[in-house]
This record gives C-alpha cells, structure tokens and sequence, in this order.
C-alpha cells in the first residue's frame, strides 16, 4: 500500500468513501420507494450520481481500479437514470443495491490488504440495466443542467417546477438574498451557515449566485415554508 | 503572495491537489466545497487561480466557470478544470467557455504542477 500513488492519503480515503458509501444506501433506499414510477426525484438521483462520481474520482487517485471501474458503472446507471435515458426499475434498485455493496466489499479488502472480489457479475448486471431499454415515453426526471450562458445562474427546470407546485399547494415560497462580506464572514455568517439556517426552516429549493445592481455578488436562496410559518 | 482556490467537493481531493502544489513558493490555498462556495471565496479575497471540479453540489463548475468569466471582476482569473471527465466534448466545452487548463483525474502531482506553475507565471 506505501507504493500506491497519494498512498498518505488512504486513510482520508477511507474515511471519505464510508461517509459517501453511507449516503448511498440511504440513497438506494429512497430510490427502491420510487421505483417504476413516472416522476422521478432529481434530486435523489443527482446526488447519488454525485457520490458515485467522487468515489470513483478518489478510487482513481489512490491507485483502485476495481474501485473506480466499478464506481463508473454505477454512475453510468445514474447518468441514464438523470438523462432519462432510463427509468427507476426494480431490476435498476436491484443492481444498485448490489453494487454498493460490491464496492463497501472491495474497499473493505483494500483497507484490510486482502484479495478483492470478483467483480465481472455486477459489472456486467449494472451494464445491463444502463443499457435496457425503456417502455413508454421517457420519464420526466429533469437533466442536471449545466446552465445557459449569462451573468446569473439561472433555476434549473426540476427547480422552477417545484417552486411552482408549492405555490399551487399554497406553501409560501421566500426569496431570501445575501450579500457576503468580509466582516460577515468573521462574524460566521456566509452562504454554507445562511444555507444550513434556512434548511431549518423549511426546504431550500434553489441557491443561485448572481450580480447585483452594484456589481458585487449576491446569492438568492428559494426557501419553501409551510402557510404558518414565519418569515425566515 | 498568489493565492490558489480548490473547488472539490471532496475534501480528501482537495488535500490532494494542496499537497501536490506545496512545493510553489509563495502561495497560499483557500478551499471550497461547493459552487456556491467557491463564488462566495471569489467574491472575498482576491485570488490568482482557481482549481475547479466540474461536478460540485448545488453549482455545476461549468456554471461556475460561465459566472466567473461573465464578471468584470473575475473574469481574467485563469482557471483550470480537474475532473474526471476525460472525453473530449467536456474538454472543448469547458475551454470555449473560457477555462485555462483542462485536467483530468486520477492526475499526476508534477503533470499538475507544471499546469499550475504556468498559469501562475512561474515557469
């Protein structure tokens, strides 16, 4: 392992992979309560593409290809799954279920200095399922938009969708604006803690930066609140 | 004093490319999690560089990248884009919107240093 490229590091790995590993079967979970249905959660699939993307990026750096070859197969399925190249199937959940666990095991032997296991059966279950094709019109799971080009970025579709739909239940919808500063952020008040405020009082649906009339930066944040609630 | 800003999500990458470039003299890392995050760094201290993974939660590095270049303030502060995505349309992409540099990973710490001594004008 001390020959291993940013071998220093593996601990850090190790300790990053469990935390996303975590994510994902929680992850997983909520997909399998999705399954084969139209409308499928964008943002559930975005962050466990997400999670898979980072595995596999740090697999690379630290010298595990088994890891990283396996890791790009599951994101391959979330790709397919947020293009909606593909749909949110048992067979899908299935392969997904089996990969993470497939990936916690050769990371596990990896850690421990064993032989990893043989992964060609998964990889090929979770090839499979990329590649099968859908029934029936695509389903209405938004891309993970790069964004148009502008000065501002702008709200994704999925974004404005669920802005809308809160609305229409009658839910309030606030549009909370920031200026950060340096004297703010000595005093701890700057987009991550603003963020994680506001996702305690009701769902941040959207954070966007853009440029204010004066030229600075200035952050928007969507916030969703139930009638009742008071003005964040 | 240069300044370099590393955009990753992951905080075990980000160690990672700090440590590959602690040899540059003279240089300081400020680090970001996030999209938002790395417009907030910008938009606080000045900053000569900025490392930046394209797939970032809440804004895409691409949108990062679109933002910075459209700002008077930032838009000549090169960036170089380290991501996983290899292929070629990325790379185009990200250069025509205005990036310096295109890397992917898993990188090689003298491949990135080389970059980065470039960009930085300390070649």
């Amino acid at each position: 392992m001390g020959n291993a490229p940013f071998s220093e590091f593996l601990d850090d790995y190790f300790a990053e992979c469990e935390e996303h590993l975590a994510a994902v079967r929680r992850g997983v979970l909520d997909l399998e309560a999705s399954a084969g249905q139209a409308h499928t959660d964008s943002g559930l699939i975005n962050d466990l593409f997400r999670r898979f993307h980072s595995l596999k990026g740090l697999s690379g750096m630290v010298g595990f290809e088994d890891a990283e070859g396996l890791a790009h197969e599951l994101e391959n399925y979330l790709r397919s799954l947020r293009e909606g190249k593909a749909r949110v199937t048992p067979a899908g959940v299935d392969a997904l279920i089996v990969g993470t666990r497939a990936m916690e095991q050769v990371i596990a032997a990896h850690r421990e200095g064993q032989g990893t296991p043989n992964l060609e059966p998964v990889l090929a279950q979770l090839r499979g399922v990329t590649a099968a094709p859908i029934d029936g019109p695509p389903p209405s799971s938004p891309q993970a938009a790069e964004g148009p080009s502008g000065g501002g970025v702008p709200l994704k579709p999925d974004q404005e969708r669920e802005l809308a739909a809160a609305a229409a239940q009658g839910r309030k919808v606030w549009k909370v604006e920031f200026t950060p500063s340096q004297e703010l952020n000595a005093r701890g008040l700057n987009v991550n803690t603003l963020r994680a405020e506001l996702q305690q009082q009701g769902q941040l649906v959207a954070a966007l930066p853009f440029i204010g009339a004066g030229g600075g930066v200035v952050f928007r944040f969507f916030l969703v609140t139930d009638p009742a609630a008071p003005p964040p | 004093m240069k300044r370099v800003l590393v955009a990753d999500d992951s905080p075990t990458l980000r160690r990672m490319v700090v440590a590959s470039l602690s040899s540059l003299p003279d240089v300081t890392f400020t680090e970001a999690s996030s999209g938002l995050e790395a417009i907030e760094r910008l938009s606080l201290e000045p900053v000569d560089l900025i490392v930046l993974d394209l797939n970032m939660p809440d804004v895409h590095g691409m949108e990062v990248l679109r933002f910075v270049r459209s700002h008077k303030a930032f838009a000549t502060v090169p960036v170089l884009i380290l991501t996983t995505r290899g292929d070629e349309e990325s790379r185009s992409a990200a250069l025509e919107e205005g990036a310096n540099a295109y890397c992917t990973k898993p990188f090689k710490p003298a491949l990135l240093l080389q970059h980065v001594r470039g960009l930085l004008g300390m070649e």
